[in-house]
């Protein structure tokens, strides 16, 4: 039971360790072991912290801030390397935007060989879980989003990764450039974690920014950040009708695969004109549905849940704000008006939907974009089209600069991509930090190709990587030469 | 944090005995205080005047779960400025967040106070008769009340706006400033950062008594003669179920008559018809015994061929709901379990064969966690004496519903006999303008396993609200509201 939880410092051992049996506690396991790995581990500081004293809850090698793609790859690999690892995650279940978020699935980096090992590992997993990510066609991963978080909770116990559930990180401290520990609420209360190395895996750069490290947030130009998204699932859909009524019927042939792998899709002002544009126009018509409502209604067929499809929508106007808490909150009941629109229209109208009902809502909006770092590498438009390859790179990607509302570029050429280098991970302010996900540095445009999961998962990879290489050779996270670290320690080579 | 904990064998206790010390507890002890470091150049760093103000609002109601959304609400109706804050981005706690679906039943006539009426009659609007049956001739279900997990938090939504209560989605409680026995400031994280809602009224429906215990309120947790907390679930919903094929199994082949509905609304439980189909699974090697220590599922409204299932629950001997750590671990093996219970009716239920999990819950099913310690300590005798109360804010008779082997209390009140929960219950003498609702009021672990229900939480939330904006408008502290001098109370007792 909780195999991986190395923390000695639970209720049970407590127990154990006092003597005191509770009524029906089946005592096992050397209380040895557990005694010196208490004394070990359990500080038994406190911390001082503004006007108070709160309890250290552990000391560990790496504390990765937030459980979604990329933190959970930062865990997995920290941990698989040798580290003593902390995930610290808000929720209940790791994934993040693609598990808590409905983002389904992992879009395609159209980039040939980008997968990094924990990208194959994790598709090796869906595969024996009878899920099979490849519809034939295209590079997406479709997953399941339960399925997923299962995986990820077996991954890190396989790889011995403690994971901190329903935790939130507030705040840090930090003297000489180093951050000393995270301050961490709890349902017990605020508790401090002491690390060698934290990694911000936020999505949102809070410990960064907490820590006075340079940031951004949205387009320069207009100020905005990306769209939020508020995703949400639909079950009791006729797929096989659907699939007649769009596939064959309408002639829309933007999707290439075929059932179970089936996609529909609908985006106002686009250059690509998509079948569904007047079934939706219609709805703006019958007063149905809002202009806003229609702008974008994109849905997925997930494997493994029949009849339910992830809805890529709705996107909620740019005038909410993804770096603004009352206004992000507004978005929240704004999205959720929205969606229920959308479902309602979908289900008086479109043939396979009859039936339909909304099966679940995301926990988290779909931010796609919100702060981003001022790292020793700034990435920038130019680096997407100019194919930037660089000696230190940790992965590989070719998505379009998907800004939506702000722009759209064209796609690389078949074959082409762009490497993401492992100093738009790191700062010149703070040494033992690495920033992974979809706030490294870059600038709004870049970032708007640089955000998907898969990228993101490879990014939070090579940084669990570099954060046990770092400790176990002692080097300082921003100092760190990811060139210089063993090919076959990497989990990516530019090939320059 | 923590004072004055009354279990016998406290966290601290065994620390000391341990001879360790830390970990979720304040300590006393200046020694292992490190110096202070130097404070770090951002702009929030979380001490007090530092923090900017977000919100300033009336009343500031903390967790947006059944008794805080209905506080929020409920105040805002009464003409204060109201601000509601969610850990969460949806309303409805563990109604939409935990999957407890259906909201238990009071088992008493007359409980639904206004908020709980208008809250049904808008699930009418949208075409969801919420009440399980009105026929007396069930047994089961009596007034159980399903609330779709979506639609309610669409409604939840709606009230807001129609009376509105200023929601702050994702943002969580880290502490309060108090001085002079008042709270002054909720500080909460946001995506931005550290930041204040000022009000001149607290509610606190976090169910955990954070904000209570920030604030110095005592406290206590878990029954007083072992020292466990009450069992969490972690529920979870499977859709692409053939429900008529599982009500024939059930009640056609197995002979339980546990459920005497039919679908659409249908449930099915481990009862004393059915256990031996769990067992054997055991013996199979396909479930353990904590997996099926407890098994229910009910069909959903609005939902076809989706279950919302009453399980697993974790067990309370390794897993305590006021640890943070116990809490993590829980959520893993939960996870597991879950998928185990999953596999078992895929495998052994007809109707289940194409079943999967459809939806797992976004915060685990705790029953009980900390209690505060109030005005009026509610004990196990007010629900054995079916106790009046002149103050009382709503009636029920749902049992002492404690989910541990070695403490389930049979005993049941007679038919048609209820008790009541007093305003003083919802107040302290330490903090005056804090009022506390939801499972988290003044109750010993007993009374608390009977009040702690869906919709005994709603009405002490619809109660706060009313008081709070009484107390307002009169210049009466929150805890010196007297209840029956509220012209238009929510309740009225029955004594």
């Amino acid at each position: 039971m909780a195999q991986g939880f190395s923390f000695p410092i639970s209720r049970r051992d407590l127990l154990k360790l006092a003597g005191v049996t509770a009524a029906g506690v089946v005592l096992s396991g050397s209380v040895e072991i557990n005694r010196a790995e208490a004394a070990e581990k359990i500080s038994g500081a406190a911390i001082k912290y503004g006007d108070k004293k709160i309890p250290v809850l552990c000391s560990v090698d790496v504390c990765i801030c937030g459980g979604g793609p990329a933190g959970t790859a930062a865990a997995v690999n920290a941990a698989k390397n040798g580290a003593e690892t902390l995930l610290i995650e808000r929720g209940i279940a790791l994934g993040g935007l693609g598990v808590l978020g409905c983002v389904y699935p992992f879009m395609d980096t159209h980039a040939p060989n980008s997968d990094t090992p924990y990208l194959v590992e994790l598709k090796n997993r869906l595969r024996a879980k009878g899920i099979e990510p490849f519809d034939g066609v295209t590079q997406q991963t479709w997953h399941n989003p339960e399925i997923l978080a299962e995986i990820h909770d077996e991954m890190c116990a396989e790889a011995g990764v403690n994971i901190l559930y329903q935790a939130v990180v507030v705040d840090s401290i930090s003297s000489g450039g180093k951050i000393s520990a995270v301050i961490v609420q709890t349902i017990a209360g605020l508790t401090a974690v002491k690390a060698k190395i934290f990694i911000d895996a936020t999505g949102d750069a809070y410990l960064a920014r907490n820590a006075g490290v340079d940031y951004e947030r949205g387009y320069e130009k207009t100020g905005n950040n990306q769209p939020l998204s508020f995703r949400f699932e639909m079950g009791g859909i006729d797929t096989e009708k659907l699939y007649k009524y769009v596939a064959i019927e309408l002639q829309e042939d933007w999707c290439k695969s075929k059932l179970p792998y089936f996609e529909i899709a609908e985006a106002m002002h686009r250059k690509q004109r998509y079948k569904l544009e007047d079934f939706m126009a219609r709805g703006v018509e019958s007063g149905e549905i809002t202009q806003d409502e229609a702008e974008y209604m994109q849905g997925y067929t997930i494997i493994g849940k029949n009849g339910v499809m992830s809805m890529n929508c709705p996107e909620i106007p740019v005038k909410f704000s993804a770096t603004d808490p009352v206004s992000y909150s507004k978005a929240v009941s704004f999205g959720r008006k929205m969606m229920r629109n959308i479902a309602r229209y979908l289900i008086k109208h479109l043939p396979g939907f009859e039936n339909a009902f909304i099966s679940r809502e995301a926990v988290m909006l779909g931010a796609r974009e919100s702060w981003r770092i001022k790292g020793k590498y700034y990435m920038v438009e130019d680096d997407y089209h100019n194919q930037s390859r660089f000696p230190d790179a940790v992965c590989r990607t070719a998505w379009f600069i998907d800004a939506h509302g702000e722009k759209v570029s064209e796609k690389l050429p078949a074959g082409g991509f762009y490497e993401i280098p492992y100093r738009a991970l790191v700062t010149d302010k703070i040494s033992n930090l690495i920033v992974a996900g979809r706030c490294i540095s870059a600038s709004f445009i870049l970032q708007a190709s640089m955000r998907i999961q898969p990228t993101c998962a490879s990014i939070g990879e090579a940084a669990g990587i570099a954060a046990a290489y770092g400790l176990e050779n002692g080097i300082a996270a921003n100092a760190i030469d990811w060139a210089k670290i063993p090919a076959h320690i990497r989990s990516y080579v530019s090939k320059g | 944090m923590e004072k004055n904990f009354l279990i016998p064998i406290s966290r601290r206790e065994l620390l000391k005995l341990a001879g360790v010390t830390a970990v979720g507890v304040a300590l006393g002890s200046d020694k292992n205080v490190e110096a202070a470091e130097t404070p770090k150049p951002q702009n929030f760093s979380f001490n007090g005047a530092q923090i900017p103000t977000l919100l300033r609002a009336d009343v500031c109601v903390c967790g947006g779960g059944p008794s805080g959304t209905a506080a929020a609400v409920t105040a805002a109706r009464n003409g204060l400025k109201v601000v509601l804050i969610e850990q969460g981005t949806v309303l409805g706690g563990l109604q939409t967040q935990g999957l407890v679906y259906p909201a238990m039943p009071t088992k008493v006539l007359n409980s639904d106070t206004p908020y709980i009426t208008d809250l049904n009659k808008r699930f009418a609007m949208h075409g969801i008769n919420v009440s399980f049956t009105d026929d007396a001739k069930y047994k089961n279900g009596g007034d159980a009340r399903e609330y779709t997990p979506e639609l309610l938090a669409f409604i939840y939504d709606e009230l807001c706006a129609d009376y509105n209560v200023e929601v702050l989605y994702n943002a969580t409680l880290i502490g309060a400033n108090t001085s002079g026995g008042k709270i002054s400031a909720a500080i909460v994280h946001t995506v931005e950062g550290l930041s204040k809602i000022e009000a001149n009224i607290f509610i606190d429906a976090t169910g955990d008594a954070t904000l209570s215990r920030f604030a110095g309120v005592k406290v206590e947790r878990g029954s007083e003669h072992t020292g466990r907390n009450q069992k969490m679930s972690f529920r979870f919903e499977m859709g692409g179920v053939e429900e008529m094929k599982v009500y024939k199994f059930f009640v056609k082949k197995l002979k339980d008559g546990w459920c005497e509905t039919k679908p659409p609304e249908f449930e099915f439980a481990k009862t004393t018809h059915t256990e031996k189909f769990y067992y054997e699974g055991i013996q199979r090697g396909e479930v353990t015994k904590d997996d099926v220590a407890y098994i229910q599922a009910f069909t959903i409204l609005g939902k076809p061929g989706v279950m919302s299932m009453n399980c697993p629950e974790v067990s309370p001997y390794l897993y305590s709901s006021t640890s943070a750590l116990d809490r993590s671990k829980a959520i893993r093996q939960g996870r597991i379990m879950i998928r185990r219970l999953a596999h078992f009716f895929r495998k052994n239920i007809p109707g289940f064969k194409n079943a999967y999990i459809s939806r797992e819950a976004s915060m685990l099913g705790v029953r009980e966690s900390w209690r505060i310690h109030g005005k009026y300590y509610m004990t196990g005798e007010d629900y054995f004496n079916a106790q009046k109360f002149p103050d009382a804010v709503c009636r029920s008779a749902y049992p002492i519903d404690i989910h541990d082997e070695v403490l389930n209390l049979e005993k049941k009140l007679a038919k048609g006999e209820f008790y009541e929960i007093p305003y003083r219950a919802l107040i302290t003498n330490e903090i005056s303008n804090l009022i506390v609702v939801g499972r988290c009021i003044s109750a010993n672990f007993a009374a608390q396993a009977a009040v702690r229900i869906q919709p005994s939480c709603m009405s002490m939330g619809e109660a706060a609200g009313i008081a709070a904006a009484y107390g307002l408008k009169n210049g009466i502290a929150a805890n010196a509201v007297d209840w029956m001098s509220i012209p238009n109370r929510s309740y009225v007792s029955a004594g």
